[in-house]
């Protein structure tokens, strides 16, 4: 007689995001940030329409030009709007956190999903080259890379990318080893279910909670890492600016009393907002998602 | 445990090794042509070959890896190609700015974090506690070479006495300290909190409270000793990073240390340099690692007899 | 006549909450004379254990001491600064609770967790202050004392670890011994070993000792005097002998015929209907109304006072005739 199959129990727990989402609603810090982070990714896509100036326009009249009516942010070296470049400076930073967590979600995911379902050897192997990589301080590793393939947008999103996935691996390997004793995992596999199908029908439902949580988390530590790179001049190329350019460009600049913070204090200023935000926003999601904590 | 002692050192010989190759690999397959760049447009190809040639750059490229590799074991990391000295040489002594500067911000750090959370986990929701916490979000999320920038702005350049480059006299510690330092002691007194609120709730302690122990004795050696471990986990995470924060820190205070020899030689693309380096924070870091795995075995007793069945 | 060490009248304890102030205990009064053993009895949730954080000043929060008062051999215990009552607890009052997993430090040896007690309240060096412990280890019936001693609690066994922890209890030679529920957590067979051992000692130490127990089977073994609490308050304050001769209140009843063995022996096991209310949602009138076989109009109206002749107090009406209510 063939059985037929259980469905994962999160798949028919059809409350189960629901649940979530009136968990996160609750908590006021995980929505004030889940409104920030709308808002930044609104100023990314439409910073066309946003940004009060052209952001490379140079008005060399306004060099260096103290915060005004006019402009908010004042303006840098060149005498371009410094809020109009935090703008633009925001889809770098957005882009770089979203894309190199989704490269480093897929690998991550796989490796750690074939680590915990296969076990043994490849566990073995798989273990190992995340405990090379999560040896060496992440910056390092993309500095590295990021010498070797030159500066540019997408050799930022692959450097960053393909070193972040030893977190999401190790996590998605404690996830799979406790889903693999299930009853529904097992059955399927007495069935004869294929091996890509266990995966991709029933464990990854079940790890999609610990995926957005990592990816949540690791967005603000990608946004940190581009713009520690972009600082050593390693990151995007001119004319594009991220806020980490800016900063590192303005070092030259502060004025020997100090009186252009302004040009320094903006662009960390948007940067640290960010990373707050999706940080909050990550705390909230795990304590909304976790089913452990779930009574 | 000494089977586990073997265990832990052969694991991490394997991680060095391992990560000796990838960087190698890394660097070696860089588009970029350090020959050219050092000797300008102008040379002709067959300077450019004879170069090469001198630097082992036309060998197969296990040859090189095997050949380098050779040398580290001897302490002979290869030779720096514009500055033609032993990468070895200048790593010492870049070394010892890294390190004063990591050790100091970190000890700093680690008291003021420790201070910091246990303070606050004893004050729990109260209006101290939540400024704290406050506080230490902002620490967390504030990239370290922005606070250094913003030190010497608001600090450096407007009392005079405080220095905003270089690394010699102690005043000169001020700035690079409190800017690398920060990150680490809002990282550590959040866990610190959580870790004491963890062990407030615990039995053991009421039973110290009502055996009438100071509460200084309390928290300190009953709470604080207990809480100790999560927080060393913290303390061997935060050691890789620390190296990698000290590198912008360098950058901004201009501290002639590993960070600036590699972030100056990278521009460059001095490569035996680079890799010097890598290889250099790579040993320290899995080092550090080795030594917090270990330090649990000592801080919990109850450890070391897992890891003897292990 | 002899002499009273500790006094409690009228000890109110109520936790201040998002429900509202909760009576978690409520007038509780007993005295306890030297050498005596105080046995506290009731359902999980009586109030107890909140009774005996009283007495020791250790309320956690949200909850505070809102009224009455606690004398330690003469001195008032409530509203006595937090540096006094540290010198007060572990010295003249000591308490063994209920969890011998988790109530020692997993990091530290037993021997030290013992030796620091005696340093924290007597002027001794650490190798007297060893010494002692060494000396006390042996005394609760542990085998090689000196290898109990260098080991973390972790290596020892439940009944070893309460072993410990009387020992703890005892080193300073307490006026007064608390026990909360020391044996519920262990193995019957050890259970039996640990009340010797409490028996044994406390003739070889003097002190007197309140215990905490949920099991009446326990009390008759180990006190001498019984009070009985419900919901907070003492609804049955008697001595020993005469609670198991003669209970009164309906509750105790209740408790009585809940023990196997206790009963006439029709070999049915009762159970008391019913569950302890919620502090947040106590009854209008007699607070064990609603579970009382005897309860009439009047009790679920009105609250009882404490009714009693000589020694024996009951909180319920059906007992009134027996004479005053105890003031207040």
């Amino acid at each position: 007689m063939k059985k037929r199959k259980e469905p994962s129990p999160v798949l028919t727990y059809r409350g189960y995001y629901r649940e979530s989402w009136d968990l996160l609603r609750r908590d006021p810090l995980a929505m004030i940030s889940l409104v920030i982070v709308l808002l930044l990714v609104i100023v990314a896509v439409f910073a066309p329409l946003i940004a009060p100036y052209d952001p490379d326009k140079q008005i060399l009249s306004q060099r260096l030009m103290k915060p005004c009516m006019e402009h908010w942010f004042g303006c840098d070296e060149h005498g371009r709007d410094i809020l109009s470049r935090c703008i633009y400076g925001c889809r770098i930073s957005l882009s770089v956190g979203l894309v190199s967590q989704i490269i480093a979600t897929v690998i991550g995911y796989f490796m750690g999903v074939c680590a915990g379902y296969f076990g043994g050897k490849v566990d073995a192997a798989i273990s190992f080259l995340v405990q090379v990589f999560s040896s060496l301080p992440d910056l390092l590793l993309a500095m590295a890379l990021m010498f070797a393939l030159g500066r540019g947008l997408v050799n930022l999103y692959i450097s960053l990318g393909v070193l972040a996935w030893s977190r999401t691996a190790r996590l998605i390997r404690g996830t799979v080893l406790q889903l693999k004793e299930k009853e529904y995992v097992k059955s399927c596999r007495v069935d004869g279910g294929s091996n890509l199908r266990i995966i991709l029908r029933h464990l990854l439902p079940n790890c999609i909670p610990t995926l957005i949580i990592t990816i949540t988390m690791g967005i603000p530590s990608a946004i940190l890492s581009e713009a520690s790179l972009s600082f050593l001049g390693l990151g995007v190329r001119a004319p594009m600016s991220s806020w980490g350019d800016m900063i590192s460009a303005s070092r030259a600049f502060m004025g020997s009393d100090g009186s252009k913070w302004f040009y320094s204090f903006f662009p960390g200023l948007c940067m640290i907002v960010a990373v707050i935000a999706f940080n909050t926003l990550g705390d909230g999601l795990r304590d909304a998602l976790d089913p452990k904590l779930r009574k | 445990m000494k089977r586990y002692l073997v265990k832990r050192v052969l694991l991490a010989l394997g991680i060095l090794f391992s990560i000796s190759l990838i960087t190698f690999f890394i660097l070696h397959i860089m588009p970029g042509d350090a020959v050219a760049l050092m000797l300008g447009d102008t040379a002709d190809p067959n300077t450019l070959e004879t170069v090469r040639h001198n630097l082992g750059m036309d060998k197969p490229f296990p040859q090189q890896y095997l050949e380098w590799i050779m040398g580290v074991f001897t302490g002979d990391l290869g030779t720096s190609y514009f500055q033609r000295k032993p990468v070895a040489d200048l790593l010492l002594s870049a070394f010892s700015y890294t390190a004063k500067l990591a050790v100091v911000s970190y000890i700093i750090a680690l008291a003021v974090g420790l201070v910091v959370g246990v303070v606050s986990a004893l004050n729990r929701g109260a209006i101290l506690d939540r400024g704290l916490m406050t506080l230490t979000v902002v620490g967390i999320s504030a990239p370290s070479f922005w606070i250094a920038i913003l030190l010497q702005i608001f600090i450096g350049l407007r009392f005079k006495a405080i220095p905003i480059s270089g690394l010699e006299a102690p005043i000169d510690y001020l700035l690079p300290c409190i800017s690398l330092g920060l990150r680490y002691a809002a990282s550590i007194a959040r866990i610190t909190r959580t870790s004491m609120l963890e062990v407030m709730g615990q039995d053991f302690i009421r039973t110290a409270r009502a055996k009438g122990l100071s509460p200084l004795r309390t928290v300190l050696v009953h709470m604080l000793r207990n809480a100790l471990i999560p927080i060393i986990t913290v303390i061997g995470a935060d050691i890789g990073t620390l190296f990698a924060g000290s590198m912008l820190t360098e950058s901004v205070f201009n501290i002639n240390g590993v960070g600036k020899l590699l972030v100056d030689n990278i521009t460059k693309r001095d490569i035996p340099v680079v890799q010097g380096c890598v290889i250099c924070v790579a040993i320290i870091c899995v080092v550090v690692y080795l030594i917090v795995d270990l330090l649990y075995a000592v801080v919990d007793p109850n450890i070391r007899l897992g890891g003897e069945e292990a | 006549m002899a002499e009273t060490i500790l006094e409690v009248k009228d000890l109110s304890i109520t936790f201040f909450t998002k429900q509202g102030a909760l009576p978690t205990v409520d007038g509780v009064s007993f005295t306890l004379n030297r050498g005596e053993t105080l046995g506290i009895v009731g359902e999980s949730g009586c109030g107890k254990s909140m009774t005996v954080n009283g007495i020791l000043q250790m309320v956690p929060a949200p909850g505070r001491v809102t009224g009455g008062s606690v004398k330690l051999a003469g001195e008032e215990l409530v509203g006595m600064r937090e540096k006094e009552l540290c010198r007060k607890r572990g010295s003249d009052m000591a308490i063994i609770f209920q969890e011998p997993m988790t109530s020692l430090n997993p990091l530290m040896t037993c021997g030290r967790q013992i030796s620091e007690t005696i340093q924290a309240h007597k002027k001794m060096s650490r190798k007297e202050a060893d010494a002692r412990a060494l000396e006390l280890i042996g005394m609760v019936g542990i085998p090689m004392p000196e290898k109990i001693f260098s080991s973390i609690p972790g290596k020892l066994s439940g009944g070893q670890r309460q072993r410990i922890v009387i020992a703890m209890a005892l080193c300073n030679d307490p006026g007064v011994l608390i026990c909360d529920e020391p044996t519920t957590a262990l193995d019957v067979t050890v259970q039996a070993q640990i009340l010797g051992l409490i028996n044994e000692l406390k003739e070889k130490f003097g002190s007197a000792i309140i215990f905490i127990t949920h099991d009446l089977g326990v009390i008759r073994q180990m006190a001498d005097k019984v009070l009985v609490m419900y919901v907070g308050q003492a609804v049955e304050y008697v001595d020993a002998r005469e609670l198991f001769a003669n209970p009164l209140h309906p509750y105790t009843q209740g408790l009585m015929r809940c023990i196997p063995g206790m009963n006439s022996g029709d070999g049915d096991l009762h159970v008391i209907d019913g569950s302890v209310p919620m502090l947040y949602d106590l009854p209008k009138g007699c607070l064990f109304a609603p579970r009382c076989p005897y309860a009439d109009e009047r009790c679920r109206d009105q609250r009882p006072g404490l009714y009693g002749r000589g020694s024996h107090r009951v909180r319920c009406f059906r007992c009134e005739a027996m004479g005053e209510e105890d003031v207040p």
